[in-house]
């Protein structure tokens, strides 16, 4: 087997194995496709996703559901005010041990797994909401002088709702930046209430199988890093995320007017993970502008700090990427 | 959807990846050469009609050029050798040709300048047939040299699309007709009157063809003797003697004795300001500076003769009605020097300097003086005054340097060398600055300010002193009383309307309420005791 076709194995691999589970995520989930496909990618490209929608929209189903898809450690928090850091990461606690005698003892805090659903995060003081930090970005959690590695894949999936913000602590932007993929989860359309009424309210139940488990996904995740990427497209995604900073020279005028804070080098790093997931999906083994623009959006839209003025004028982050989509081309692009 | 590794070629034929053709990675970089070669040609196309478009926009105003140029050389034909060399009808040919001649030329410019990328080109058919970038990444990985397993098989899968993009044939180029723009359609009338200017100015006599051949023709035998003879007597005293002088005007009469004597004068004074070279090294002697300066001054004055008639008419008929005839010369020496501050500076100083605005004020209001002494024809008191300044005032002006530049503008704007800079802030190079000198306070202000005198040192004595107590008696408490008065404006809390409204309410409907009592009780009264 020569390295090419080594690369077409793997990449025949990851697109067999992205459809299964989005096959599995599919009997549960009705509809929302870009969710599923931006949740997986994600997941696939090892970053977090913050899933953002009213109540009701099945964000917390897709997420327990692809749990159950792919053979992870699962687990759920329910951010709440009064959540301490204490109660997701793990304390110390008092036990009995056989003798008779008490020691101390670390009780691992629902953290810890493979999987993690933070339903409602928004809903946790920022206090606990930092406690996801070094989690995220570190994969692992520190109490006291313990350092817990986690193990990969590790993935958090956060929920947020848009609408009530009374009682809730706006996620700080480390905490936004953290997330590779911030997903709009919309409504359904009308054909898809009928199917979703026929898998709830009748009396079949659905099973949802495991396609794939940890092991296979880290491989599946050094696949993607594999993906080779031009310079055309990695200069592309340079320019898109420069042209999310206010100030910058490759700043349309609505970025630099609406925006007072842009995207980090963390927003290049998920564009060309991203596009590379993109890539494998489309058959192909180098990353190209189009799959960066794909992924732009929900990759960049939760990296741009809008100012009072976009507020006020009541600008979207998603209307200034799509005006550094129209501004930014890629390199040795040629007009139509 | 195809698995990733089952490639089939856009004809639907099963690709055999890898080395099928013999060739590492089938071939693939001999198509994207190829692929390469025909972009850079639709691009060249492209640019060139681009370009051609462009340039043909300002076909009116290139349209402009040829006109122009006819127009100057022929206006400069008028007073001179004209230097339009093209006839007519060749001028009219160039003028409709020369536009487009210039139109093609910058297109042609353009396209040779144009610097197609390699990668431009490969992005071309990548988005004529939405490859995703295949070509550029294959060109890119191959051209470093593939290293991963990812980058062979992107070399590898894009050997079927370069194929494909092999065969497709590239759209024509189509560019949006050129346009004239309608605010230049005046530009083109323009020029075709311009062009009829030019071509009647060609056509028209020179006005000034005589005068260049006189100036040529006659030498000017006087002032060339009054410079030898200067020279000559360049050894001798600075003090002119009377002999000297005399012979000087003598020369100076024989000449303005001869016929049209005076035209040749103003035509000897043209080609003496042609000949300054000689007037400067007059000039410079200060030996000689009298016999110099009345050579200058005679060459000085008959060029303002010629060139002042207009500016100053009423001079030159004064000079034939002076009575004392025995001085001819005195007034033919007199009437430059009142006459021309120009020409006159020029020949006693440096000779380079040809406004009358350079000279001091101080040599104006003499000159003045002068020209009033002339009016009263004072023969005797100008020929002292001609003397004394002959002698004493005026060789000091050819020594004389630049007057102190009293221009304001900021230092080191002009940091080049001047060879008259003085070290007193005349013209030098970096010195000029005036700006602060000027803002310095005109009223003298004191340098020091009164103050208090030192009060001196403060000495501080210290005496050791017992602490005494002070007895001091308790104040009985006693009854402050009960306030009579009002105790002033309490203020209580404002209410919500709608609350204010309740309660207005509450104490009207209890107001009417008693109301209604009090009426309904003396009529139950009265009627209790009506019954």
């Amino acid at each position: 087997m020569t390295t090419a076709d080594e690369a077409r194995a793997r990449a025949a691999e990851f697109k067999a194995v992205f459809a299964k589970v989005k096959a599995e995520v599919g009997k549960m989930v009705v509809g929302q496709e870009h969710v599923v496909d931006g949740v997986l990618t994600a997941m696939m490209a090892g970053g977090h996703v913050l899933l953002e929608g009213v109540p009701g929209l099945g964000k917390t189903l897709l997420v327990r559901t692809l749990s159950e898809a792919v053979s992870l450690a699962f687990s759920r928090i329910q951010f709440t005010p009064d959540m301490m850091p204490a109660d997701i990461q793990g304390t110390m606690v008092l036990t009995e041990t056989a003798g008779g005698g008490h020691e101390l003892t670390f009780q691992q805090g629902p953290l810890i797994a493979n999987l993690i659903l933070a339903d409602e995060i928004n809903r946790a003081t920022p206090k606990t909401q930092s406690a996801l930090l070094e989690a995220m970005q570190e994969k692992q959690v520190t109490v006291g002088r313990r350092t817990i590695h986690l193990e990969e894949p590790y993935c958090v999936m956060a929920t947020q709702n848009p609408v009530e913000q009374e009682g809730t602590y706006p996620l700080p932007e480390a905490q936004l930046d953290r997330f590779l993929f911030k997903l709009i989860v919309g409504y359904p359309a009308e054909s898809e209430y009928h199917a979703i009424l026929d898998r709830t309210t009748g009396a079949d139940d659905v099973d949802i199988e495991h396609v794939t488990n940890g092991e296979e996904i880290r491989q599946l995740r050094s696949t993607v890093r594999a993906v080779a990427e031009p310079e055309a497209a990695r200069t592309f995604a340079i320019r898109l995320v420069l042209a999310t900073q206010p100030g910058s020279e490759l700043a349309p005028s609505s970025v630099s007017e609406c925006a007072s804070l842009g995207s980090s080098p963390r927003g290049v790093q998920g564009l060309i993970l991203g596009g590379k997931v993109q890539a494998l999906l489309d058959d192909r083994f180098a990353v190209s502008a189009d799959d960066i623009r794909a992924v732009a959006l929900p990759v960049l839209r939760h990296r741009i700090l809008l100012n009072f003025r976009a507020q006020a004028n009541n600008v979207s982050a998603d209307e200034l990427v799509e005006d550094v989509l129209k501004s930014v081309q890629p390199p040795h692009a040629i007009a139509a | 959807m195809v698995e990733a590794g089952d490639h089939k070629d856009p004809a639907g034929d099963q690709i055999t990846p890898g080395r099928a053709r013999g060739r590492p990675y089938g071939g693939v970089d001999g198509d994207l050469e190829e692929i390469v070669r025909r972009g850079r040609g639709q691009l060249r196309a492209w640019a060139a009609k681009e370009a051609l478009g462009k340039a043909f926009a300002h076909l009116f105003p290139a349209a402009m050029v040829v006109p122009c140029l006819a127009l100057i050389g022929n206006l400069i034909g008028l007073v001179g050798p004209s230097l339009w060399p093209f006839a007519t009808v060749t001028t009219a040919v160039l003028a409709l040709v020369a536009p487009f001649v210039i139109v093609a030329v910058y297109a042609l410019v353009v396209v040779l300048r144009e610097k197609t990328d390699r990668r431009v080109c490969l992005a071309l058919f990548d988005k004529l047939l939405d490859l995703r970038g295949r070509l550029q990444a294959a060109d890119e990985f191959l051209s470093r040299g593939p290293v991963s397993p990812f980058e062979h098989a992107a070399v590898e899968d894009a050997g079927p699309f370069a194929r494909q993009a092999l065969e497709t044939e590239l759209p024509p180029v189509r560019t949006p007709p050129p346009v004239l723009k309608a605010r230049r359609w005046p530009l083109g009338a323009v020029s075709v009157l311009v062009l009829g200017a030019a071509l009647l100015l060609g056509d028209a006599p020179s006005l000034a063809v005589d005068a260049p051949v006189a100036l040529v023709d006659e030498q000017p035998t006087e002032l060339v003797a009054l410079a030898e003879t200067a020279m000559e007597e360049e050894s001798e005293p600075p003090v002119p003697k009377e002999s000297s002088r005399r012979s000087l005007d003598g020369q100076r009469m024989a000449a303005q004795s001869e016929p049209g004597s005076e035209g040749e004068r103003d035509r000897a004074a043209r080609s003496q300001t042609g000949t300054g070279d000689t007037r400067s090294s007059f000039a410079k002697s200060s030996t000689a500076a009298s016999l110099a300066r009345q050579a200058g001054k005679a060459a000085a004055g008959a060029s303002g003769e010629g060139s002042s008639k207009k500016e100053k008419p009423r001079e030159r008929p004064a000079k034939p009605r002076r009575e004392n005839p025995s001085r001819p010369e005195e007034a033919k020496e007199e009437e430059p020097e009142t006459s021309k501050g120009v020409s006159g500076g020029t020949g006693r100083s440096s000779g380079s300097r040809t406004s009358s605005s350079d000279q001091p004020p101080a040599d104006d209001k003499a000159r003045n003086d002068e020209a009033e002494g002339d009016a009263t024809d004072d023969a005797e008191e100008e020929e002292d005054e001609e003397q004394k300044g002959a002698s004493t005032s005026k060789p000091m002006l050819n020594n004389r340097k630049a007057a102190v530049d009293r221009s304001l503008s900021p230092s080191g704007l002009s940091d080049q060398e001047n060879d008259q800079a003085n070290g007193r802030g005349g013209p030098s190079g970096l010195k000029k600055t005036r700006g602060v000198a000027a803002m310095l306070l005109g009223v003298p202000m004191p340098d020091h300010l009164r103050g208090k005198s030192n009060p001196g040192r403060i000495k501080v004595e210290r005496e050791r002193a017992d602490p005494e107590p002070k007895t001091s008696l308790a104040a009985d408490a006693t009854n402050r009383g009960s306030r009579q008065e009002s105790i002033g404006y309490l203020p209580h809390l404002a209410l919500a309307p709608w609350m204010q409204d309740t309660v207005r309410d509450y104490f009207l409907a209890e107001r009417a309420r008693d109301l209604a009592g009090s009426d309904s009780a003396p009529t139950t009264t009265n009627s209790s005791g009506g019954t």
